[in-house]
């Protein structure tokens, strides 16, 4: 049997999928979104989301707008989880002037006012990481149809 | 011909506007809202703002005066887009409606407050309006004898 891959739908529904988190992936290093509600929050901006807990504020929010040019882009940042002392009210001596820590200065100057507060945590997920984990089940899916197909006698 | 108000849409999508306009009206004494929005180069920018009893809408224009002599045509830069909703404790329910308009050699604002008792009573003067215009028609028409 053929393989025929224009008509499995598989194959678009992944194109498009991929297709929407590269646009989404070229939209973050030049906008920034963001929204959240009561204490949670996800921001979208420089190559990826990052979802976070700022126990300082309460409120229901929309954001969007142009990124600053002083943050230098990483092509492939890495993913990065924080989560700030819980056994001190302040974390005052966090070394936020680190080039690691770039990114977190980034999201405490925009969305997060006092994000060196007890309670708060971070976590970061960059769009190559997304893109991986969409492209690798769907090139699986794949392969294993064309083997499914390639048994198949036709009638 | 009956009159049969339950039967029309008017009386019950004029009833759902006005729950609609109350529970607005009552959350704007308890929260803080607004929205705002900016043209790309950021020469206009739009807010409306709901608090204490009224929505206020206002609309800020920068003139173009890189021929001045200054540090450049002041224009909004930020956000191009923003909402933002939190607890507040409002001062005054029952607002008067205001006008502003204020020209200055930069800048051009307008703003215009509209309390939500005004709301109300618009919504509900014309509901009452098309509602009495309904009842005039049908009380013309003659029912069908069987």
């Amino acid at each position: 049997m053929k393989l025929a891959l224009h008509r499995s739908i598989i194959f678009w529904s992944g194109l498009f999928v991929m297709g929407f988190v590269c646009w989404a992936w070229w939209d973050s290093t030049r906008m920034r979104s963001g929204l959240g509600m009561g204490h949670y929050g996800a921001s979208h901006a420089l190559g990826g989301i990052v979802f976070f807990n700022d126990p300082s504020t309460y409120k229901t929010w929309f954001d969007r707008g142009k990124l600053r040019k002083t943050f230098a882009l990483e092509t492939l940042p890495a993913p990065h989880v924080l989560k700030f002392d819980p056994d001190r009210e302040r974390n005052d001596d966090w070394d936020m002037d680190g080039p690691e820590n770039a990114r977190v200065r980034y999201w405490n100057e925009y969305r997060i006012q006092c994000f060196m507060i007890k309670g708060a945590w971070f976590l970061f997920i960059p769009h190559w990481l997304i893109l991986l984990a969409v492209a690798l089940p769907w090139s699986a899916m794949i392969f294993w149809r064309s083997r499914r197909r390639k048994r198949t006698i036709t009638p | 011909m009956k009159q049969r108000i339950h039967r029309s849409v008017t009386f019950w999508s004029g009833l759902f506007v006005m729950g609609f306009v109350c529970w607005a009206w009552r959350d704007s004494t308890k929260h803080y809202t607004d929205w705002f929005h900016r043209s790309p180069r950021g020469r206009q920018g739009w807010t409306v703002e709901v608090f204490n009893g009224a929505i206020t809408v206002n609309h800020r224009y920068f003139h173009d005066i890189s021929g001045a002599l200054t540090s450049g045509t002041p224009r909004f830069t930020g956000s191009t887009g923003k909402f933002e909703r939190e607890a507040a404790r409002a001062t005054e329910w029952l607002p008067r409606p205001e006008w502003t308009r204020r020209d200055y050699p930069t800048v051009e604002f307008r703003s215009a407050k509209i309390p939500y008792w005004l709301v109300l009573l618009a919504v509900a003067l014309s509901w009452m309006g098309l509602l009495v215009w309904r009842a005039r028609r049908r009380r013309r028409m003659v029912t069908p004898t069987p």
